[in-house]
């Protein structure tokens, strides 16, 4: 279980976490879910502290995060981290000599998934490859624990649909999914938990099968309550 | 093989173009100045011989060409300037690079599962071990320059010396082959104290931006005090110390900027670091 517990972050004067505390599981899809500019990226940033806190503590089953344990929590970010100059193929190369959690045969999967061609550049590929190499890169680590920065975002139609049949797969499965969105419409019946930001603060906190059975709202209608 | 070994032999192959092009750049200059200096010397001996002036009378005139000479001629230093120039250069890009533009490579680097000084010495000893590369293969090219001369000028005109004589009374050579042992240890960890420092500074920036450059600046001056701290003591209280004193002072404090830059990059890249 991921546990975040009361992460505060300022930027200036300005706070932007105020006090986030939420909790995400192993096997569970959980999306963290805010209007633009709520601090939904310096949340997953500052689990795997790529930004300092001012204040709040990450636990990755019990323990604290360190950067040795990152062989058990990978971090997609809405961009691709490897080196413009690199083909696909030096990429995973690089991550198979750095993380003992690469997976070989996965990544192959994953190739011949997203229809990627491994001697292409990264430079050369188009926004929505690059993002599926972004998620090949990080799904191919034998990892509990994903977190995914704005996924969808900025890629067109038919690499989104690739993107998300991802999440209904075995790619996926058994695995703690974190990820951030400010748009839930096309995987919201992929969506185990969702935890909605507002103010620098969790303003709710729900399972979307309780939420639909008990109050029979679905994300969209809570997501409207909050921010309208 | 561990994180850091990887991280290193990855940073050397992503320097090695720039790297052997420093290398090749090097030779061919100072080849091709050792060729236009000696063609210009056997042009001007051939002159005083036409105009009849004897062997002895031409050398009292232009002295000898030998390689010690050659090694203060700008075509030799130019090059040698140059390499410390550019890896100097180096010593900062190697950073800002994984930042800047469209690279964002800096992430990949930060999560990957090891401690994150594993970055910072890796990158530290790229560029210290290219130093150390540049200066082996000065040496090798002092044994080339010491093989061609003879072969352009003729023994009258030229006079056999030792590579250890060039290095001993060469330009620049004192810096890039100091004499003693314990002196070679002083020059080389001093500037591996210079890098450790100027990587300190470059985090500060990368950690707080504007406010790092001001916090950058002061770790800059503290620094400075901190190392000439022996000289400033002097100054102030004019006890003069001896040279093996001065010597000992300035080792110290030489290690403690060493240990003070690692402590202050280790607690910037594990707690300040922002991307």
């Amino acid at each position: 279980m991921i546990e975040v517990k009361q992460l505060k972050k300022k930027y200036g004067k300005r706070h932007v976490l105020k006090d986030i505390s939420f909790q995400a599981h192993k096997g569970e899809i959980t999306c963290l879910i805010g209007v633009n500019g709520v601090g939904k990226t310096t949340i997953l940033k500052g689990i795997m502290n790529l930004t300092p806190l001012n204040g709040g503590m990450v636990e990755i089953d019990g323990k604290p995060l360190t950067s040795e344990r990152y062989e058990d929590i990978t971090f997609i970010p809405d961009t691709l981290t490897m080196m413009p100059s690199m083909t696909v193929k030096q990429s995973m190369d690089f991550m198979k000599d750095y993380y003992r959690s690469w997976n070989p045969k996965r990544a192959e999967d994953l190739l011949t998934f997203f229809k990627i061609k491994k001697e292409e550049r990264i430079s050369d590929l188009s926004k929505g490859n690059k993002a599926k190499v972004n998620m090949l890169l990080g799904l191919a680590l034998d990892v509990d624990y994903l977190l995914m920065d704005e996924p969808f975002s900025g890629i067109d139609l038919f690499s989104r649909e690739q993107i998300l049949s991802v999440f209904s797969s075995h790619l996926v499965e058994d695995r703690g999914v974190l990820l951030t969105t400010h748009d839930l419409t096309d995987f919201e019946t992929l969506v185990d938990k969702v935890v909605l930001i507002d103010d620098g603060q969790v303003v709710r906190e729900f399972y979307t099968e309780e939420m639909r059975e008990t109050e029979g709202k679905s994300v969209v209608d809570v997501m409207r309550e909050v921010y309208q | 093989m561990n994180i850091f070994l990887k991280l290193l032999a990855f940073e050397f192959n992503r320097f090695k173009k720039g790297y052997l092009s420093l290398i090749g750049l090097t030779f061919t200059i100072q080849g091709v100045g050792l060729f236009f200096q000696s063609r210009s010397y056997l042009s001007k001996v051939e002159m005083l011989k036409e105009e009849g002036v004897s062997t002895q009378g031409i050398l009292s005139q232009l002295g000898h060409f030998d390689l010690l000479n050659y090694t203060y001629s700008l075509w030799f230093v130019a090059p040698i300037m140059l390499g410390i120039v550019a890896l100097l250069f180096y010593s900062v890009f190697i950073w800002y690079r994984d930042w800047l533009g469209k690279n964002t490579f800096i992430y990949r680097l930060l999560l990957l599962p090891a401690k994150r000084m594993s970055i910072y010495f890796a990158k530290l000893f790229t560029i210290f071990l290219s130093v150390l590369g540049l200066v082996s293969s000065q040496y090798l090219f002092l044994h080339v320059y010491k093989w061609l001369i003879p072969l352009i000028i003729s023994e009258e005109f030229t006079q056999v010396q030792s590579i250890a004589q060039v290095i001993e009374q060469g330009a620049f050579m004192v810096f890039l082959f100091p004499k003693t042992l314990p002196f070679f240890f002083f020059a080389y960890l001093t500037g591996l104290m210079v890098l450790m420092v100027l990587f300190t500074l470059i985090l500060f920036e990368r950690s707080f931006h504007l406010k790092g450059i001001l916090l950058a600046t002061g770790y800059a001056g503290l620094s400075l005090f901190i190392y000439f701290s022996p000289a400033i003591y002097q100054l102030y209280t004019r006890i003069i110390f001896a040279n093996s004193e001065t010597f000992l002072w300035f080792s110290i404090m030489g290690i403690v900027l060493m240990g003070l830059s690692i402590l202050v990059s280790n607690f910037l890249l594990t707690k300040k670091i922002t991307v």
